[in-house]
């Protein structure tokens, strides 16, 4: 066995420290993914209950307090009911669509930073504590011989010897608590998403019937047209935060961006900063979540329900999820691209006043920013759902037509107009710092 | 490692692209050559450069697949058997791609191409974005660039030209 391990390290050409990283990457997937889940199960709860009370009714409120258990008694009505698989349908799409349709939008989550960075040390502090604690329990636990209970002991401190070198090597440095941080980020985001559209079109196109292919169709024509938008405003937003050697597009980079203030007082994020752009990729998600104004695929006074009319039971609520899921990660990256991303403004200030000084104001600040994230993820959900009440379904033509004659031309005159002041920026700031260094240069001969 | 999953990674790509040329139902195929593009993709993650794979997946599988599976959706696909009549010029034409191919083959196997082989990419970081951007923009990629911008844009004028009714001419 040992002989096999030896082998296959040999074969990956592991690093010194790549298991470490390795295994932090995965508690990150595992947290965040977990707060994300939590969110998303107790989305359909949420949007039933504001539709509810915008239309003045009180919506679901009898499982549970306040109706908070109803995802639960739903999930089971549709796990029991019947598997039913119309015999008309080309069955091999027709079961694919439903398994793909969430995929992308849960992918996506594994680049997104939802908290402050999180200090490598702590990583070390933890390994160590494990190990101490380990090699103090063994004794004590019963049924362990002597024999193991030195052999667990000395690797602990073998372990704990390379926690502190562990330390010793990364003092200082940071992690993005986004899952990877990938140098390609913003080009992940755009990717993955695109390919949201195919577990709706290949579905609907399964079913075998004119409502769901029509669904399909308006669906992989609209993503299409929105898209190109969406691209042209993320591509303003790097240009405006810049690209590094080091980082390269990384979306924590966009974040780091927008932290600070403008004019002193309002925080720089990037819907005060560019606010056209910001509005145009808002609007861009809602059209690729398919939520209304722009629900085409399942515009029900048209098409029915769309691209899911012949999917019922677990396949129609993977559907949903898929739905919701889309809604919750479209809101994270908004967030996090033009909403500052877990930024607040006045929240060293506070964690300075409130923290006392012997503990690390990190450890206060990174579960504060975590839970800034998620509420204002929330809130941006509460804005899709709003909005999903507010404005009524566009008319087809109106929705190409905004697509490509107002979106994209309006987001390709952002692109040229917020290059052109960043380089003008750029040219007055380099002009009163060389005539600052003048200044300085004068003073000194004097 | 890399070598093996490259290898892996090449023998999908081509079992894709030969399973997409063999479906009848365009749907399927469609289906496999998204495969093909994302192994594709997986590829030149593999060979350290991360932007143009997520570039490859970007653009072919997740926008100009779509518009195929569009134009698939619009079809009319009860008569999914395929091409019927396979002329004499079809099978010259298969049998002159098949012996091309071989050639090509055959030449990446020869003395010449193993002495030589491919360019070596140890520089740091080739594949990063500000090397490819660098190269693209400044290194003398800036005219193949161009140019195959404008025989893009030469493709689309000529798709609308034919595609237009002839009295609106």
């Amino acid at each position: 066995m040992q002989h096999l391990l030896a082998n296959a390290s040999d074969l990956i050409d592991l690093g010194k420290y790549d298991i470490v990283y390795m295994v932090l990457g995965a508690v990150l997937v595992l947290h965040n993914f977990s707060i994300f889940m939590l969110i998303l199960t107790w989305l359909s709860w949420l949007e039933r209950r504001l539709c509810a009370w915008i239309q003045d009714r009180s919506g679901p409120n009898r499982v549970g307090p306040a109706g908070l258990l109803q995802p639960v008694a739903d999930a089971i009505k549709l796990m029991q009911k019947e598997d039913l698989i119309p015999h008309h349908v080309e069955k091999f799409f027709y079961l694919l669509g439903p398994c793909l349709v969430a995929l992308p939008a849960l992918i996506l989550f594994v680049v997104i930073p939802v908290g402050a960075d999180l200090p490598y040390e702590w990583v070390g502090y933890v390994m160590l504590w494990g190990a101490e604690g380990i090699s103090y329990m063994a004794p004590n636990v019963p049924f362990l011989t002597a024999d193991c209970v030195t052999t667990i002991q000395s690797s602990m401190t073998e372990l704990s010897q390379f926690a502190l070198q562990f330390n010793i090597d990364h003092a200082g440095q940071t992690r993005s608590l986004a899952a990877a941080d990938l140098p390609v980020g913003l080009a992940f985001l755009l990717a993955i998403g695109s390919l949201g559209v195919y577990g709706l079109a290949l579905g609907a196109w399964g079913a075998n019937n004119k409502y769901a292919t029509m669904g399909g169709i308006r669906a992989s024509a609209q993503m299409i047209s929105y898209e190109l938008a969406l691209g042209v405003t993320i591509l303003t937003l790097i240009l405006m935060s810049g690209t590094s050697e080091m980082s390269g597009m990384t979306i924590s980079n966009i974040v780091e961006y927008q932290e600070g203030y403008l004019w002193g007082f309002l925080p720089k994020w990037n819907i005060l900063l560019n606010p056209i752009t910001a509005v145009i990729l808002i609007i861009c998600y809602f059209a690729e979540t398919n939520r209304l104004p722009f629900d085409f695929a399942e515009a029900e006074p048209e098409l029915i329900a769309g691209y899911h009319i012949e999917h019922s039971g677990m396949k129609f609520a993977l559907f949903m999820i898929g739905e919701s899921a889309a809604m919750l990660t479209a809101s994270a990256l908004i967030v996090t691209l033009v909403f500052g991303g877990w930024d607040m403004p006045g929240l060293d200030l506070m964690l300075s006043t409130v923290v006392p000084e012997v503990i690390d104001y990190r450890l206060v600040k990174i579960p504060t920013t975590i839970a800034i994230f998620f509420a204002k993820t929330t809130l941006m959900v509460v804005v899709f759902i709003l909005v999903r009440w507010s404005i009524p379904r566009f008319r087809y033509d109106h929705l190409m037509k905004l697509g490509w004659k107002r979106l994209l031309p309006a987001a390709l005159a952002m692109l040229v107009i917020t290059v052109a002041v960043k380089e003008i920026w750029n040219a007055i700031e380099a002009k009163e710092k060389t005539e600052v260094s003048k200044i300085s240069d004068a003073e000194k001969k004097k | 490692m890399s070598l093996a999953l490259e290898i892996i990674t090449g023998f999908m790509i081509a079992i894709s692209a030969v399973v997409t040329v063999t479906r009848t139902n365009p749907l399927y195929a469609a289906l496999w050559l998204i495969n093909c593009f994302l192994f594709t993709g997986v590829l030149y993650v593999i060979q350290d450069s991360v932007f143009m794979g997520f570039l490859q997946v970007l653009t072919y599988a997740g926008a100009i697949l779509v518009l195929i599976i569009f134009s698939i959706m619009l079809m009319d696909l009860r008569d999914n058997e395929g091409p019927k009549n396979r002329s004499v010029a079809i099978q010259f034409v298969a049998f002159a791609s098949a012996l091309a191919s071989m050639i090509l083959l055959l030449k990446f196997f020869s003395e010449e191409f193993k002495n030589k082989g491919y360019p070596k990419l140890t520089e740091a970081n080739w594949g990063g974005l500000q090397h490819l951007g660098k190269f693209l923009y400044t290194e003398g990629g800036l005219f193949p660039f161009e140019f195959i911008t404008i025989l893009l844009l030469g493709t689309l004028v000529g798709c609308v030209q034919l595609a237009k009714r002839k009295e609106w001419l």
